[in-house]
């Protein structure tokens, strides 16, 4: 049952991370002005963040999905959920009219903040389940593969 | 670490290859985004100034030295508020009603320009992007910087 719920999230993360990471470098102007649109940082950081972040995001959750690189790959994804929560309610509170710029052009969501700020909750939660099971070794075995299988 | 875990392992000895993972997913993608914004189409410029294909700012608009036709893509009550002298208000929300308040003031090579609220809005380029698609006419440019830029350099 654990190994079913286990790459169950792999499966669903991973695809998560990576198109979110592959509709934004298809498109990384809209990605900018998603970015943009928080308000947060100056132009070239954000210019800089559109062009680093969505590969970022697909070579994390294609590491979901593979096994190589992944628990390097949840090492970078629990911050960077964590990150992306706080900057979606740091626009909440200064009242911004933000599309997130969490799945780039196809994210039609008009600021939704409780519905975007539930989903980045979700799969802050299934990634904090994946990283128990992986450190705590109650899983059906190290994903990372470089080690033995501890199922029972 | 568990208790009663029956693989113990020295706590030291995951770290390394951890690290390694994270350094290397942290670097690779700082190649392929420099090979993004080298090779992709749409990159975005590196200068806040620059223009992108489609857009001009008022230095370019007052060049023309013709009577543009602005149009207000922003929600009507930002509208009502304030908007550039004869703009009219033609957003996504009401698409077909004000469709026909646009073809009553636009002419064949009349030039366009469509604004929104600031750079960090993308109602100008949707709403740029329709008028081409209604007109046939590549005369419809977005106002870099939008309403934000309009009032800095007029107001």
């Amino acid at each position: 049952m654990i190994i079913a719920i286990q790459w169950a999230l792999r499966f669903v993360l991973g695809g998560v991370f990576v198109y979110a990471g592959a509709v934004k470098i298809v498109d990384p102007a809209q990605f900018l002005v998603d970015i943009e649109s928080y308000r947060l940082v100056p132009y070239t950081v954000a210019v800089a963040t559109a062009l680093y972040l969505p590969w970022l995001e697909l070579l994390a959750g294609a590491a979901l999905w593979v096994g190589r690189g992944y628990r390097g790959a949840l090492v970078i994804l629990l911050p960077l959920t964590v990150l992306f929560g706080i900057l979606i309610t740091s626009a909440w509170i200064r009242g911004l009219d933000i599309s997130c710029g969490c799945f780039g052009v196809t994210d039609a969501s008009e600021t939704n903040y409780p519905w975007l700020l539930g989903r980045d909750l979700l799969i802050l939660a299934g990634l904090g389940v994946l990283a128990a099971f992986e450190w705590t070794r109650r899983g059906g075995g190290r994903a990372s593969g470089t080690g033995r299988s501890v199922a029972p | 670490m568990v208790k009663g875990d029956r693989n113990p392992e020295p706590p030291a000895a995951g770290m390394t290859p951890v690290l390694r993972q994270v350094l290397i997913l942290l670097l690779l993608p700082v190649f392929l985004a420099a090979a993004t914004a080298l090779l992709h189409p749409a990159a975005p410029p590196w200068s806040e100034d620059s223009l992108a294909e489609g857009e001009v700012n008022l230095a370019v608009v007052d060049a023309w030295d013709e009577e543009v036709l602005w149009v207000d893509a922003r929600s009507r009550d930002d509208y009502e508020e304030a908007h550039v002298p004869g703009a009219l208000l033609l957003n996504e929300d009401a698409w077909d009603d004000l469709l026909f308040d646009f073809f009553d003031r636009w002419h064949p090579g009349r030039k366009v320009v469509v604004y929104c609220g600031s750079r960090g809005c993308r109602a100008s380029h949707q709403v740029a992007e329709r008028l081409r698609e209604e007109t046939g006419d590549d005369e419809i440019y977005v106002l870099h910087g939008g309403w934000r830029h309009w009032r800095e350099g007029r107001l």
